[in-house]
C-alpha cells in the first residue's frame, strides 16, 4: 500500500546519494595512498548517475503510471595522472626520487561532498512534505 | 318597521345569493378524490426514495472500489479514498434521516384523533 | 438527490485540484531525485493547465471537470544552469514543493469543511 506520494523516486535518490557520499569518503581517506591494491597510486573513483523509470501504479485502463527515479550508472576510476613530488626518502620513490601522488584534489572532493549532502537533505525534505500531505488527507471529514 | 323589514329582506336575499354560490362549488365527495390528477412534478414520492437508495448504493460501491485500489497498491491517492468514504457516509446519513422523518410523521398521523 | 448537493462547482474543482496537487508532488519529487543526473530536464504540470481548467469551469458541465486528467509534461522552458544540460534548480524546486504542499492542505481543509457543513445540514447536529 503506497500512502506517501512520490516515495519511490525519493528513496532511489537517497540510496544513490548515499553511494556518492560513500565514494567521496573513500576518495578523501585515500588522498595520500601512494601504493594502492594494484601497486599503483590510488585512482580517484567517480560516480555517474542516470535516470530510471519506476512504476508507481496502474490506471483504470491498465496503463502504468511511471515516475522518474535515479540510479548509479557506474563507478569509474579517474584516469588523470596525479602529481609528482620529489621525495627521495619515501619508500615508494622511483629511481629518480619522485613519488607519484593520487589524483585526489581535496578541495574538489569537499565541494562534491557539500553538493551531495545538500541533495540528500532536499530529498529528506521531500519525504517530510509527503508525510505532511498524507496526514492532511487523512484528516478530511474529521 | 318597514325599513327594518326591507333590511332583513335584503339580508336574506344577500345570504341566498351567497348560499347559491357556495352550492355551485360542490364539496368533493370521497370517490371523486381518486379521479384527481397527481402532482405534475413527474416523479412520485416512492420513485424519489428508490433513487436515493440507489445513489447511496452507488456511492458505497465507488468508495469501496477506491479503497480496494489503495489496499492493493495500485494507486497512492489516499485523498480520493477519504473523500469517497465521507461522501458515501453522507449519503447514508441522509437516507437514515429521511427514514426517521417518515417514521415520525407516520406516528404523528396515527396519533391524530379521527 | 445527494449528487445534486455534491455537484457544486467549488467542491468539484477542489477535488480535481487535489489530484493535480498530488501529481505535481510526484513530478517535483522526481525532479529533486534527478537534480544531479546529467541531461535530465525537469517535469511539471503543463503551463496551459490553468487556462484549460478555467475554460471547463466557465462552461456549464460540472461533471466534465472531474473527468479532466492532470497533465504532467516535461518543462523545456526552464533555463539550464549546468553545463551537462540538467535544468533542475534545487532551491526553486523546494520552494515549489512547499507551495504545493500548502495548496494541498488548503484544498483538503476546504473539501473537509464542505462535507461537514452538508452533514450538519442533514442531521441538524453540529
Amino acid at each position: 500500500m503506497n500512502i506517501l506520494p512520490g516515495l519511490e523516486s525519493t528513496s532511489s535518490a537517497l540510496a544513490a546519494e548515499k553511494v556518492r557520499l560513500d565514494i567521496i569518503g573513500q576518495n578523501i581517506a585515500n588522498a595520500h595512498t601512494t601504493r594502492g591494491l594494484d601497486g599503483k597510486p590510488y585512482a580517484r573513483q567517480m560516480v555517474s548517475f542516470e535516470s530510471k523509470l519506476m512504476e508507481v501504479g496502474v490506471k483504470e485502463d491498465g496503463s502504468k503510471i511511471m515516475t522518474i527515479g535515479v540510479q548509479v550508472k557506474s563507478i569509474e576510476s579517474d584516469k588523470t595522472i596525479g602529481a609528482l613530488v620529489y621525495n627521495p626518502t619515501h619508500p615508494d620513490a622511483d629511481e629518480k626520487g619522485y613519488v607519484r601522488l593520487p589524483n585526489v584534489n581535496l578541495t574538489h572532493e569537499m565541494v562534491d561532498m557539500i553538493a551531495a549532502s545538500r541533495s540528500y537533505e532536499a530529498n529528506l525534505q521531500v519525504v517530510r512534505t509527503a508525510k505532511q500531505m498524507a496526514q492532511q488527507a487523512l484528516r478530511i471529514g474529521k | 318597521m318597514i325599513e327594518a323589514n326591507s333590511n332583513i329582506a335584503a339580508q336574506q336575499a344577500f345570504s341566498q345569493s351567497m348560499l347559491s354560490q357556495l352550492k355551485g362549488k360542490d364539496a368533493l365527495q370521497p370517490q371523486e378524490l381518486q379521479g384527481l390528477p397527481s402532482s405534475d412534478s413527474g416523479e412520485s414520492f416512492g420513485n424519489m426514495i428508490g433513487n436515493l437508495v440507489k445513489e447511496v448504493d452507488d456511492k458505497g460501491k465507488v468508495a469501496s472500489a477506491e479503497t480496494n485500489k489503495l489496499l492493493l497498491g495500485e494507486t497512492d491517492n489516499i485523498h480520493q479514498s477519504m473523500i469517497a468514504m465521507q461522501e458515501s457516509g453522507l449519503a447514508f446519513t441522509m437516507l437514515v434521516e429521511v427514514r426517521n422523518k417518515l417514521v415520525q410523521s407516520y406516528q404523528e398521523l396515527m396519533r391524530m384523533p379521527v | 438527490m445527494i449528487d445534486q448537493i455534491l455537484e457544486r462547482e467549488n467542491y468539484v474543482l477542489a477535488k480535481k485540484l487535489l489530484d493535480v496537487s498530488h501529481a505535481r508532488h510526484q513530478a517535483l519529487a522526481g525532479n529533486l531525485a534527478n537534480a544531479e543526473t546529467p541531461g535530465y530536464k525537469r517535469s511539471d504540470i503543463k503551463a496551459d493547465f490553468a487556462l484549460e481548467l478555467q475554460k471547463l469551469a466557465s462552461g456549464n458541465d460540472i461533471a466534465s471537470i472531474s473527468k479532466f486528467e492532470a497533465p504532467v509534461g516535461v518543462d523545456l522552458n526552464s533555463p539550464s544552469v549546468r553545463p551537462d544540460g540538467n535544468n533542475v534548480q534545487l532551491d526553486s524546486e523546494l520552494l515549489k514543493m512547499n507551495q504545493n504542499s500548502m495548496q494541498f492542505e488548503f484544498l483538503a481543509q476546504y473539501a473537509s469543511n464542505s462535507l461537514n457543513r452538508i452533514k450538519t445540514a442533514i442531521t441538524g447536529q453540529v
